[in-house]
C-alpha cells in the first residue's frame, strides 16, 4: 500500500473536491494501522465495515492495476451485484489486469496516469451525480 | 458435486503443482470439475499474457461458476483479484463456497475475515492439503 499511498489520495481529494463523501475512508486508518503486524488486525471487522459501506454508498471507486487485491476483487464484485456505478482505476500500460475483462453496464474501467487521475474521478461523479 | 475451482492465474507457473494436487483431489472424490482453465492457462500462460483476452477469461469464469454447484478457491498470497471477484459473484448466485489458504494467512489476511456462514474458509498445511480439501469437500456437500 506504501507505493500507492499517494493515488489513493489523489482520488480522495478529487471526490471532496466535487462535494462527495468518502465512506468508510479506510486509507489513513491502513496508513497508521500499516504499523502494527497484520495479524493483530481485526479482518472480520474490515470486511463487515466494507460490505456495509458499499450497501450506503451512491457510487464505488477502485483501483485495481495488476497484482490487486482479493479484497479489491470481493468489493467490486459486490458493488455490481447492488447495481452501484462502479469507476475501475487502471494504470495506463498495465495489461495484466483481469478487470478489463469484466462486462458490466454498471462498471467503467478507465486507464489513469497519476496526472489525469483526479480529472477521470471528476468526470465519473459528475456522470453518476447526474443518473 | 460440480465444482469451479479459482485460483490466481498470476503466478501459475510457481503454483501449477498445488492447483494439480486440488484438481486431482476433486476428481478422485468423484466431484465435477466445470471449466478445468487451469490446464487451459498453463498451455498459453506467460508468453500471451500481455495479449490474454481478459473478456473470454471473465465470461468463462462466469459461466463456469454458474453451472456449478460450489466454488472452491485457493486465496493465499493476497494477490487474486479474480478469485476474490469470483467469490462474490458465487455468493450472489447463491453457491456454496470453501476457500482453502495457507494456515500462516488464517489470521491474517481479508481472506479470513470472509469466513461466515456462506463462506467456509480452511486453513492448510501443504503436506495435509488432500486430507484437508477432502474434509471441506465433505463439509461442503452435507453441511453448508
Amino acid at each position: 500500500m506504501a507505493q500507492d499511498i499517494a493515488i489513493y489520495r489523489t482520488v480522495i481529494a478529487a471526490i471532496q473536491e466535487f462535494g462527495g463523501i468518502t465512506a468508510n475512508n479506510w486509507i489513513e486508518t491502513a496508513d497508521m494501522m500499516g504499523k502494527f503486524p497484520d495479524d493483530e488486525l481485526w479482518w472480520q471487522g474490515i470486511c463487515e465495515d466494507a460490505q456495509e459501506a458499499i450497501i450506503d454508498v451512491d457510487a464505488v471507486i477502485v483501483e485495481s492495476s495488476g497484482v490487486s487485491t482479493l479484497g479489491v476483487g470481493y468489493e467490486l464484485a459486490q458493488a455490481l451485484t447492488l447495481k452501484r456505478p462502479v469507476l475501475a482505476l487502471v494504470k495506463d500500460g498495465d495489461a495484466n489486469a483481469y478487470v478489463r475483462g469484466i462486462n458490466h453496464p454498471s462498471l467503467q474501467v478507465v486507464l489513469y496516469t497519476p496526472e489525469n487521475i483526479a480529472k477521470i474521478v471528476g468526470k465519473f461523479l459528475h456522470e453518476v451525480s447526474n443518473e | 458435486m460440480k465444482i469451479y475451482f479459482s485460483a490466481n492465474h498470476r503466478y501459475l507457473e510457481r503454483d501449477l503443482a498445488l492447483y494439480r494436487e486440488i484438481i486431482g483431489v476433486i476428481q478422485r472424490e468423484g466431484h465435477v470439475l466445470v471449466n478445468n482453465w487451469v490446464e487451459t492457462a498453463n498451455n498459453r500462460w506467460p508468453q500471451e499474457m500481455q495479449y490474454y483476452d481478459w473478456a473470454s477469461v471473465c465470461i468463462a469464469a462466469r459461466g463456469g461458476i454458474d453451472d456449478a454447484d460450489v466454488l472452491l478457491a485457493e486465496a493465499s498470497g493476497e494477490t487474486g483479484f479474480g478469485v476474490g471477484f469470483e467469490t462474490a459473484y458465487a455468493l450472489s448466485k447463491g453457491k456454496k463456497i470453501g476457500i482453502l489458504i495457507r494456515k500462516t494467512e488464517m489470521d491474517n489476511s481479508y481472506t479470513s475475515g470472509l469466513d461466515r456462514k456462506e463462506i467456509y474458509v480452511c486453513g492448510y498445511e501443504r503436506t495435509v492439503l488432500a486430507d484437508v480439501l477432502r474434509e471441506t469437500l465433505v463439509l461442503l456437500e452435507t453441511r453448508l
